[in-house]
């Protein structure tokens, strides 16, 4: 954190002009970076099976339903999509800026999302991963599917303080 | 924006509370849901692409019998647009004081305050002190945009719909052929 603090006050006090090739720097680090991890997990790592992977919900929080926990997870994936609206505060530095900013907010989170999508398939993929959870308290489909007609609140009873294991 | 790195960093939220198909599908539902927002903002951007936009879009979109509680939610930069051209309201020149009620001589107050805060109202403010609203903001972004009218307030009955809304409070319209740019006396 201090050498990008140091980084982003030097670029900006002095390096102000060299400000596009730090730009390209950073997309190549971020394009190959991707590759970089995910290529040395889809060869060596091995995989969890599909039907695993797909298919299995889990509720570490002792929420009320798989929903509801869903619903409490998704602020990862919120969280990865934040700061599209980025290109929006250039868009009086930037020529054409009502053509080409839109079309830069739509890029970013076509490309992003692509590879975002590819990278959480391959994370949750791994087979060390999975058997970090604890499978006795993960539900699956058939399970979700089953407790649809039963009471709502019947799995309101106690909040399950499960440990949460580590994975590496 | 960082994708990846950041599903690499957080994804414990979502692998507790979901588990690792929760993670895979609440991600390609937030993918479809932002590529909706996002499609919004970049059309909202393509008509009015100012770096402080969102306020300046916010009131230009929202409905005038909404638009005094929904203004306070966007506290900061859109209470200083509304004022500055509802109630012309000048830093400077106090035109609009004799004209405000109890309502609106507090939120200008506020408004002024927070103008010291955020950057781009200030700019905002600073520029409409020395011009005049909205010709002026208009003419400092004039190069971003591809059509512009000056707004008449004489010509603004109560909208009808959003695109007449917005042609009638910014005086942009997007249906008409380009007009000639007429520049503020």
């Amino acid at each position: 954190m201090i050498g990008i603090g140091i980084i982003g006050t030097l670029m900006n006090t002095y390096g102000a002009k060299h400000l596009p090739i730090l730009e390209g720097i950073v997309l190549i680090v971020h394009i190959f970076g991707f590759f970089c991890i995910i290529i040395p997990l889809w060869v060596l790592a091995p995989k969890a099976p599909a039907s695993e992977v797909f298919g299995t919900f889990s509720d570490f929080g002792g929420w009320s339903s798989i929903g509801a926990a869903c619903f409490v997870g998704s602020i990862t994936a919120t969280g990865s999509f934040a700061g599209s609206d980025a290109a929006v505060h250039l868009s009086e530095e930037t020529n054409d800026a009502s053509k080409s900013v839109p079309r830069m907010i739509i890029f970013t989170i076509v490309l992003n999302g692509a590879m975002g999508l590819v990278f959480i398939i391959t994370y949750v993929s791994q087979k060390q991963l999975f058997k970090g959870l604890n499978l006795s308290k993960t539900t699956s489909t058939n399970m979700i599917l089953s407790s649809a007609s039963a009471s709502p609140t019947s799995k309101l009873s106690s909040v399950q303080k499960v440990p949460f294991r580590s994975w590496t | 924006m960082s994708t990846w790195v950041a599903l690499l960093l957080a994804n414990a939220f979502s692998l507790t509370n979901g588990g690792l198909a929760g993670t895979v599908w609440v991600y390609l539902a937030t993918w479809i849901c932002t590529f909706a927002l996002a499609a919004s903002l970049a059309e909202m951007a393509s008509m009015a692409p100012t770096s402080g936009g969102q306020y300046r879009r916010f009131i230009s979109f929202v409905l005038e019998a909404f638009d005094q509680p929904l203004t306070l939610q966007t506290q900061i930069g859109s209470l200083n647009l509304h004022h500055v051209r509802r109630a012309n309201f000048f830093p400077t020149s106090l035109a609009g004081w004799p004209r405000l009620d109890g309502k609106h001589l507090l939120l200008p107050l506020v408004s002024l305050r927070f103008s010291l805060i955020d950057k781009s109202c200030a700019n905002i403010l600073s520029v409409c002190s020395v011009r005049g609203w909205p010709e002026a903001y208009d003419m400092t972004t004039d190069i971003t945009y591809n059509r512009h009218t000056p707004l008449q307030s004489s010509s603004c009955p109560w909208p009808r719909s959003i695109t007449q809304n917005m042609q009638c409070r910014t005086g942009m319209n997007n249906l008409s052929p380009v007009p000639p740019i007429e520049m503020p006396n």
